[in-house]
């Protein structure tokens, strides 16, 4: 049929009412449109569509009249029912979501400085991120990811209960049973999943089977095979096959065919992404994670391929966080609360706690500087310190300084004076721990449990943080130590940043005689002097720190356990499903986390990361075991792809462990700040419940609502006192450190 | 086409801390030596594609941590080990008189059914040093070997890639041979999991 175009108009083959880009967390920012599929000429082919977004307020009042018809009757007709008239399998796909009216408007501009206007043609879209409406996330959407890499348009929100063609379609859809498959499957239907539909009649689009809700749009015959490896080797039944050796068949290929599309990823990872590896545009992790030798190399081996596959899922699944974080800034988080943490809507955070959960800027040192007066005393409040060091940490400049305060080198209520003497009495006792064992030749010769010690201590210095510039060079990493080296003999070192990283480990070993040293201290002590840059004051600051992290390296790892124990119940108590997977994965014990919480994320983040982490545990501000949230916040940024790809301990173990260098500690402190305040609020809810508040009075024991314990590890998460677990005293007889 | 199920051996690596296990793994997997190996904390492993008799495996090497303390966490991954290769370093006699109690502590943590019959290999490490620094020698080892009921005993050095390899396949034809003496009943992929080699062990142990 030949329809002339009025000049400068398009025919409207779809349009959606109320769909919103979200700028900031505040309702009142939101901006309403129409998504819209517009043909610009009468002999435009299907690729030259353009998929616009057009904001309420660019409309004309007749393109505004066109386009609110178009979304009530445009697909259906007035008096037509939902999607065709068919009965089942018989409806004419051509009709189906095709327009039955015709309503033109202006074509729609590509993009505008002025307004949230974009539009792109068919052929310029590569994949299309649906994210459904579910019954936690109230609204559905769908970002439209362009060819062109650099180029980003904001997600868009389909507020289904103010738009009148949803409520019409839903009403339609209530009246009969739905013949449609995308929504047999029992999910909630959503103004989105119309637009999905309609575009199929304009371009193919298959669902990637890597990344749920992932559409590629018209893709080529290798992005299929990259994506939707399943789709080209579907079984293919030959006439007189039974239909169950059909299913077996396909049974025994699925994890062949799994590797096989696996496989094929890579190479869509060497072809389309060997330039993301070197583009600034594209967030860093994501750069990091795809540089990684091990994820550009995959073997056909099924456990390995599923690791690979679990990561890929995460880099799609952060690029498209990345861009909607850029876009609604802590809407995106605020978001994150209702939508990953149950649909408990009793626990909701107040804007202003989300909106006080975000990262500030460092600490410079003027501003540190302007914190004191003139006598060098604190003239605000160390709550003050803590909350500013806590959201913001430290810039390198003023970080020894504001360490030395944080781990109580330097009490807070002192004066420059004051400090100065401290230094000197500091100095005096260091002198006095160190020459107990440099000067006591007789138990260098004779004591085997301290020259066990000091060859443990020269071993794992040399492989300490050996990257950092003053740790460089000077020693192979492998020298061969015997204990039979003279430990005055300080030629064994020639790096001397290297040797008072030793000197400050012996001489912990003689203030804390019980515990000694124990593997992952040097990676506690390294970053200490790497800040302090000064022996004696490193040495106590590395005591301090000690005082904390004893629980983690007492003989019967007790601590540890007792740190897995909390985490274990916080977990189930915050994300159960996810437990429960983990649980049936025999990842119940989250062994994964062990070395996280051992060295505190040394090994997992960058040491530039390890220090802002680490000023930032120091604060207690809201929890002495905040670093039990940020081990939640991995596991729920991580939840969707563990649960949908991972399945064994070993993958789960190689996943997490793989983590390292991809986390950003920013992120995750957001992430866990607002963690750790629903769990206060649920814990809090709990009790006001178990205390019969809010209830209508008593709760009888056999009547009221069942009360729910809170154990004793899990309040004591909301305690800001340090945990001390002392190592016991020492046999001098039992063989082993 | 080639069986689509493919054997995984998991292998555990242990002994003393600094003798050389993370270096030993990195050079069998991805054949180099770093000067840039961090003491291991927790665990980790690396699997590697072999071709055995062509049969085609993959072996998982877990690597561990070396300090005492830590053994208690084997527990949480020693569990369906098929070989259990214990280190010690040449020039440390300490970790050699270790490997006794390593071991003794391996076949309870990952609660071995038949600890006679478990395959272990020994590797003897940092053979590049001078003949003067080295502490243990070949005979000492091989003495040990052969009282712990003849454990293949190799000598190593992971930095110069002395062996390395060779220690490897040995341990890796250990652990098939047990991983096939093991009543397998898994899952539907088993129907095309056909091991039609008969006995195709040339290991020691």
């Amino acid at each position: 049929m030949a329809i002339s175009f009025p000049p400068g108009k398009g025919r409207v083959l779809y349009a959606k009412s109320k769909v919103y880009v979200h700028m900031t967390s505040s309702k009142r920012d939101n901006i309403a449109g129409y998504l819209v599929i517009v043909k610009p000429f009468v002999d435009s082919p299907s690729t030259d569509l353009v998929v616009a977004y057009i904001p309420e307020s660019d409309l004309s009042e007749d393109d505004k009249a066109s386009l609110e018809y178009f979304d009530l009757y445009g697909l259906d007709g007035e008096s037509h029912d939902f999607f065709g008239s068919g009965d089942g399998n018989s409806t004419s796909s051509s009709s189906l979501n095709k327009p039955k009216v015709a309503r033109f408007i202006n074509r729609p501009r590509m993009s505008s400085m002025s307004s949230f206007a974009f539009g792109l043609a068919i052929s310029n879209i590569f994949s299309i991120q649906v994210r459904p409406k579910t019954t936690t996330l109230w609204e559905g959407s769908i970002v439209l990811h362009p060819k062109d890499l650099l180029e980003k348009v904001p997600a868009l929100f389909f507020h289904d209960e103010e738009s009148a063609g949803t409520k019409r379609e839903q009403k339609l859809k209530s009246r009969r049973f739905d013949p449609f498959a995308e929504n047999s499957k029992g999910d909630l239907y959503w103004g989105g999943d119309r637009f999905i539909s309609c575009m199929k009649n304009y371009c193919v689009l298959e669902e990637s089977t890597l990344e749920k809700g992932m559409y590629l749009v018209n893709p080529s015959k290798d992005d299929t095979i990259n994506f939707i490896p399943d789709v080209l080797d579907k079984p293919q039944m030959n006439p007189g096959e039974s239909v169950g050796d059909a299913v077996n068949d396909f049974i025994s290929d699925a994890k062949w065919k799994m590797l096989t599309g696996l496989a094929s990823v890579t190479k869509f990872a060497k072809k389309q992404f060997s330039g993301i590896v070197e583009n600034e545009a594209i967030p860093a992790p994501i750069r990091q994670l795809l540089g990684k030798p091990q994820v550009r190399v995959i073997g056909d081996e099924f456990d390995s391929a599923n690791v690979y596959l679990a990561k890929w899922a995460l880099a799609v699944q952060e690029e498209a966080d990345k861009s909607r974080k850029q876009i609604v800034g802590n809407d995106f988080y605020r978001e994150l609360m209702e939508s990953e943490f149950g649909g408990d809507t009793t626990v909701t955070l107040t804007p202003q706690e989300v909106a006080h959960a975000r990262r500030l800027k460092p600490i410079t040192e003027v501003e540190w500087e302007s914190m004191f007066d003139k006598s060098g005393r604190l003239q605000i409040t160390v709550k003050e310190v803590l909350d500013r060091i806590f959201h913001g940490g430290v810039e390198a400049e003023a970080r020894r300084e504001v360490w030395l305060f944080l781990l109580k080198v330097y009490p807070f209520d002192t004066s420059i004076e004051e400090r100065e003497q401290l230094v000197k009495s500091l100095y005096e006792s260091y002198v006095e721990y160190k020459n107990s064992w440099k000067g006591d030749l007789e138990r260098q010769k004779k004591d085997d449990y301290w020259r066990d010690q000091k060859v443990r201590i020269d071993k794992d210095v040399r492989r300490t943080d050996r990257e950092q510039d003053i740790y460089k060079g000077g020693d192979p990493v492998n020298m061969d130590i015997t204990g039979n080296e003279d430990p005055d003999d300080d030629a064994g070192f020639k790096n001397p940043n290297l040797l008072v990283l030793r000197d400050i480990l012996l001489s912990y070993n003689e203030l804390n005689v019980n515990l000694g040293y124990v593997q992952g201290m040097s990676d506690l002590d390294s970053p200490l002097y790497y800040v302090i840059r000064d022996e004696p004051l490193s040495f106590w600051a590395f005591a301090r720190f000690m005082e904390i992290m004893e629980r983690n390296f007492v003989t019967d790892l007790s601590g540890m356990k007792d740190q897995m124990l909390a985490l274990t119940e916080l977990v189930q108590f915050m994300m159960p499903s996810l437990y429960q997977h983990l649980d049936e994965c025999d990842s119940g014990n989250l062994f994964f986390f062990f070395r996280m919480l051992l060295v505190w994320f040394k090994r997992e983040l960058t040491f530039e990361d390890t220090l802002r982490l680490w000023e930032v545990l120091w604060t207690d501000f809201y929890s002495s075991q905040f670093v039990l949230f940020v081990c939640l916040a991995i596991l729920e940024k991580h939840s969707k792809i563990i649960m949908s790809t991972l399945n064994k301990f070993d993958d789960i173990l190689k996943y997490m462990n793989d983590l390292s260098g991809t986390l950003e500690v920013d992120d995750l402190l957001v992430r866990a700040e607002l963690l750790f305040l629903k769990f206060k609020q649920m814990v809090e809810m709990i009790d006001r419940r178990n205390a019969g508040i809010g209830f209508g009075g008593t709760v009888s024991e056999d009547q009221g609502p069942k009360r729910i314990p809170i154990s004793k590890q899990l309040r004591l998460l909301l305690s800001r006192k340090t945990i001390i677990q002392k190592e016991k005293p020492r046999d001098p007889e039992a063989p082993f450190g | 086409m080639s069986s689509r199920r493919k054997t995984i051996l998991k292998v555990i690596i242990l002994g003393d801390s600094g003798v050389g296990k993370t270096s030993l793994m990195q050079q069998f997997i991805n054949g180099k030596f770093s000067q840039q190996y961090k003491a291991t904390i927790g665990a980790d492993f690396l699997p590697k594609e072999l071709n055995i008799d062509d049969k085609q495996v993959t072996m998982q090497i877990w690597d561990t941590a070396g300090q005492e303390r830590f053994q208690s966490l084997g527990v949480a991954f020693y569990r369906g080990s098929d070989c259990c290769v214990l280190v010690f370093d040449v020039t440390n006699t300490k970790s050699f008189e270790n490997l006794q109690s390593w071991r003794d502590e391996f076949l309870i943590q990952a609660n071995i059914k038949d600890p006679d019959n478990f395959p272990f290999v020994v590797i003897g490490n940092k053979i590049d040093v001078e003949e003067n620094k080295r502490m243990v020698s070949s005979k000492k080892a091989q003495a040990l070997c052969a009282s712990l009921g003849n454990i293949p005993y190799f000598e190593t050095s992971a930095k110069e890639a002395v062996n390395v390899e060779q220690a490897f396949d040995v341990v890796a034809r250990c652990a098939l041979q047990q991983e096939e003496s093991l009543e397998y009943s898994d899952d539907y992929t088993d129907a095309v999991n056909i091991h039609v080699d008969g006995d195709n062990s040339s290991c020691g142990c």
